[in-house]
């Protein structure tokens, strides 16, 4: 019988904006090595020797952030030759599943403290830009019926009727809860703010905010992915499959899409027996974790199926749940998984998402895990569930409890 | 050498061989058994006699200068996807050689030049096109539901680069005059006829250095960029939604291949990029839609298929003693003036010549007529049962129908489309020679009837006419042109109540249309089988794929049999 896995700590960087981004000048490695870097100086006990390896997830694992991103940045920070690392990559959620191998992992018993964690930065190495069958061979699109995810956004907020309002006042509430979050300080305790190589301050908040937002701004926004849906042919596509929708409704615009940012994530995992020998203390312990593929058109509904898996490996309801965060890719996406489970809004993303704060694709799953551990400890609330949905049709979701 | 010759050996005291592509018996040159075979010892003697050769022309001593794919051959190896892979690769591997043999070799194109005319001039080291009107240069091969083997489709990405090989010459099948294929770099020269040879000779004679291929050059590169080049990557995932956007679903088997072999083909080198270029070719070849298609073409009719002089030959005659011919001996060509000018490979037509389908009273249209009106009727049928409409259309479109049913019951009219369905014959049928039921005949079938009276009801009930009158199924805006549908179905008809497998409503369109075909043949109300093929395809919109109507019923499950009891169950 393996051992229970525990999150000893979970820090992040700001996220930097797309265009005049604050980190558009940072490479990826030091966003990564900086974090690694920061874990060392809040854990003067840890023994860098005693980490068994660094997981990150990297979605677009190509030129700045390719080659195993990992291992390098861990010789970069200093961690010693004797720490490996590996890259993965499942997509949007590769910095949670870095986390839950990292756990799964330590229950094996094989290993007893991993960092996991993930980095992106979007701003240098565009997404899509690792290529990759599922966009870029025809025969492969073809048959499957690829289309953009904005695209199946939109199609998820037809299917469900989510008007364009309902979407934009799902924005808005994030805006305000991010406001509310950065304005209290509930992020203070995990971000750290990047510096340059010679210590001086780069970007202490997340970037891509606008907290001044209306709705009636965001009601003016011009939908983003109209335009390709027709163009490209991606609506049709996407209708050739759902054969009884008439038309898809475009309702996501940049307000109500997940901001494309850098960033970067870790979460220091590890056994019982890590805090004993190395003096840490465990936050939270990680109870399940769970991956569930669904219908890739649509791509994004996986959360749906891999929360009640999570819950159901975990023998847990959703009534057991405090909290719960699933990364805001498009506005629709969190709205059907609201509905599906009906989960009460007031416990479902509360410090505002993606649509605010940015989407920094390998690294938001670890950031959003953070997240949690912040919140539960905030609010003294047990348990959170936290997801995200995944290309390809694939949904994550994990359970954490505050100890 | 073989006896015959299909190709001949002409050694010019200059130094030159002319290659005189004239297969014997046979209107134009094919890739046939015996091209095959004797292009085999014409390489074998280029090799052998090189030093005593300056350079090549390659001509024909046909009207055209190479008609193309051998059908015949590529229907007779269905089934054998090994030796056909061997003859495809035999065939590239031959224009290989020939491009590499270290001496000039010039294409002397004295006519139409179609799919495996091209792949051979693409070989060449310089291309000639005589000037000639009614001279077409293309790879047509998609509209026969292949792509073009033996290197053509290689070489034209590496001519053209991926998208304009794609646009311009693949995926559209479409024939150049010789000035727009030397304004598209697919030849380098166009000149008078009469002066063709020698002045192929005399640039061989000129180039005795022989200049190496571009794609056989060092730093070579595709133009437009590879695959995951800047230029190309992003527009990458656009190139199959768009061909699925462009063919509404519909089975499309050959665009597929030929997008797939273009770019998996640009990610390698040339001969691995022939490799897989066979492999798809063998794919589609073993196919059914390719066979069904090449019959089609080999049973051609003039006029059906829009204006490419030369490429394609036979006639009415051909028509009425094509394969599956039926009892009928009636050698009269049915009245075609008033039909539209239909392409059935794209659908392109305008409103009127939808409307002209409902026209009354001719040869044709006693087919065609009630062909649609099943068509129709099954279509209004099901959204009367409470199918949600945008399925109806999606399978119809998806299943390769032309029109899909509920636009085109707009366009004739609703009051009009319900006269059809009634005049569809019923089950069993008038016996053979019956004169064609009027238009207020006793109801066709269960279904043609519950069909004509969602069509009548929304006429009548709703004031729904059709797309000329304010709308119909669909709303129209102020140009007439077509918007969302009629919100008010779902309130009528309670559409989205019923969700019947998407296949199954295929099956039910399909069937309608193909079970009321049978019956018009057995009233001989059409000729033959392959006339009710034909206007089948293009007059009823019937997907091509199929290759007729009637030939969608030889291939049913349970063939013909399986096909009556399919009918009877669906009690069309
Ligand atoms: C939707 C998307 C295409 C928009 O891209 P973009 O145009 O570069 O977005 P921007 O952030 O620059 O916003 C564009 C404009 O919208 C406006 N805007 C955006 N958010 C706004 C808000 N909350 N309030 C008011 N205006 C806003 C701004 O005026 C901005 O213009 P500016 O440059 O003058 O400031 C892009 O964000 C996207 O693709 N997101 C999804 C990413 C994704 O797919 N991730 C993976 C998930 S599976």
């Amino acid at each position: 019988m393996g051992t229970e896995a525990y999150i000893y700590d979970a820090i992040r960087t700001p996220r930097g904006k797309q265009k005049n981004g604050s980190l558009h000048a940072i490479k990826p490695i030091d966003l990564v090595a900086g974090l690694l870097r920061e874990l060392l100086a809040r854990h003067p006990t840890l023994d860098r020797a005693a980490i068994d390896d660094v997981i990150l997830g990297v979605v677009s694992p190509v030129a700045d952030q390719g080659g195993d991103i990992a291992r390098i940045a861990a010789l970069v920070a200093g961690l010693g030759q004797s720490v490996p690392g590996v890259q993965l990559n499942r997509f949007c959620s590769s910095g949670l599943e870095a986390v839950n191998q990292a756990a799964a992992r330590v229950r094996s018993g094989w290993e007893s403290l991993i960092v996991a964690g993930g980095v992106e930065s979007m701003s240098r190495v565009p997404m899509m830009s690792d290529g990759g069958a599922m966009a870029n061979d025809p025969a492969t699109a073809y048959d499957t019926y690829f289309v953009p995810q904005g695209v199946s956004a939109d199609l998820i907020a037809t299917l469900e009727g989510f008007s364009r309002e309902d979407v934009d006042a799902f924005a808005l509430r994030s805006q305000r809860r991010a406001e509310t979050a950065w304005s209290g300080g509930y992020f203070r305790r995990s971000v750290i703010g990047v510096r340059d190589l010679n210590g001086v301050r780069v970007l202490d908040r997340d970037e891509h905010r606008r907290p001044g937002t209306t709705a009636s701004a965001l009601a003016a926004l011009p939908p983003a992915f109209a335009g390709t849906g027709a163009a490209a042919g991606y609506d049709a596509v996407a209708l050739q499959k759902y054969h009884w929708v008439e038309r898809i409704n475009h309702v996501h615009t940049a307000g109500n899409s997940s901001g494309i940012v850098d960033g970067a994530a870790l979460v220091l995992v590890g056994s019982q027996r890590a805090s004993a020998d190395l003096g840490l203390v465990p936050r939270a312990r990680i109870v399940a974790a769970a991956v569930a593929g669904s219908e890739p058109t649509i791509m994004l509904t996986g959360p749906t199926p891999a929360t009640r898996k999570v819950l159901e490996v975990a023998g847990l309801t959703a009534g057991d749940i405090d909290l719960f965060e699933l990364n805001e890719a498009f506005a629709a996406v969190v709205l059907k998984w609201m509905r599906d489970l009906k989960l009460p809004e007031d416990k479902v993303n509360v410090n505002g998402g993606a649509l605010a704060m940015g989407h920094p694709l390998g690294a938001t799953g670890a950031m959003i895990l953070g997240t949690m551990v912040d919140e539960l400890e905030r609010r003294s609330a047990r348990r959170a569930l936290v997801s995200l949905c995944i290309g390809g049709g694939m949904g994550i979701a994990t359970i954490i409890e505050r100890v | 050498m073989p006896e015959a010759p299909a190709i001949r050996w002409e050694h010019r005291p200059d130094g030159i061989v002319a290659l005189v592509l004239d297969e014997p018996g046979r209107v134009g040159n094919t890739f046939s058994a015996a091209y095959r075979a004797c292009m085999a010892a014409v390489l074998d003697r280029l090799e052998a006699e090189r030093d005593h050769i300056t350079g090549v022309v390659i001509t024909s001593g046909k009207e055209s200068f190479f008609a193309g794919p051998d059908t015949g051959a590529v229907m007779a190896a269905d089934g054998d996807p090994a030796a056909l892979t061997t003859a495809t690769r035999e065939l590239a591997g031959q224009l290989r050689r020939l491009e590499r043999l270290g001496r000039p070799v010039v294409a002397a194109s004295n006519g139409t030049a179609l799919g495996g005319g091209l792949a051979i001039a693409l070989a060449c080291q310089h291309r000639i096109a005589a000037d000639a009107p009614g001279i077409g240069l293309g790879m047509p091969e998609v509209r026969l539901g292949l792509l073009p083997a033996a290197g053509g489709l290689v070489r034209a990405v590496r001519l053209l680069g991926i998208a304009r090989a794609l646009s311009d010459l693949l995926l559209t099948g479409a024939l150049h005059t010789p000035e727009q294929a030397l304004a598209l770099g697919l030849v380098d020269e166009v000149v008078p006829a009469s002066g063709l040879a020698d002045h192929a000779a005399a640039w061989a004679l000129r180039h005795r250095d022989c200049p190496p291929q571009p794609w056989d050059t060092a730093g070579y590169q595709i133009p437009g960029g590879a695959p995951y080049g800047a230029m190309l990557a992003s527009a990458l995932p656009v190139l199959p939604s768009a061909l699925r956007a462009n063919v509404r679903g519909a089975p499309a088997p050959a665009s597929r291949a030929i997008l797939a072999a273009a770019v998996e083909g640009a990610q390698v080198d040339i001969d691995n990029a022939a490799l897989i270029e066979a492999r798809y070719f063998v794919r589609l070849a073993s196919g059914q839609a390719a066979t069904n298609l090449t019959r089609i073409y080999d049973v051609d009719l003039p006029g059906l298929w829009d204006g490419s002089a030369g490429a394609r030959s036979g006639a009415v005659a051909g028509a009425l003693s094509g394969p599956g011919r039926g009892g009928s001996t009636s050698p009269r060509a049915p009245s075609l003036a008033w039909l539209p000018p239909v392409n059935p490979v794209d659908g392109s037509d305008t409103r009127g010549q939808r409307r002209a389908l409902a026209e009354p009273g001719t040869w044709a249209g006693s087919f065609v007529r009630p062909v649609l009106g099943a068509y129709l009727a099954e279509a209004a049928a099901m959204v009367g049962e409470g199918v949600e409409p945008a399925t109806v259309e999606q399978a119809a479109a998806q299943a390769g129908f032309t029109w899909t049913p509920l636009t085109l019951a707009d366009e004739i009219g609703l009051t009009v489309a319900a006269a059809m369905a009634a005049g569809a014959l019923p089950p069993g049928g008038p016996a053979a020679g019956e004169p064609a039921a009027g238009d207020g005949a006793v109801a066709a079938s269960l279904h043609g009837s519950r069909g004509g009276a969602v069509m009548t009801r929304m006429a009548k009930e709703f004031g729904r006419h059709g797309a000329g009158s304010g709308g119909g199924f669909y709303c129209y805006g102020s140009r007439g042109e077509q918007d969302r549908l009629w919100p008010g179905l779902r309130e009528a008809f309670g559409s989205g109540s019923v969700r019947p497998d998407f296949a199954g409503v295929q099956e039910r369109l399909l069937c309608s249309a193909a079970a009321q075909a049978l019956r018009c043949l057995s009233a001989g109300r059409v000729p033959s089988v392959a006339w009710a093929n034909l206007l089948s395809l293009a007059w009823a919109g019937f997907p091509t794929w199929t290759g007729g109507v009637i030939q969608y019923i030889n291939q049913f499950p349970g063939g013909p049999e399986g096909f009556a009891v399919r009918v009877a169950g669906l009690a069309l």
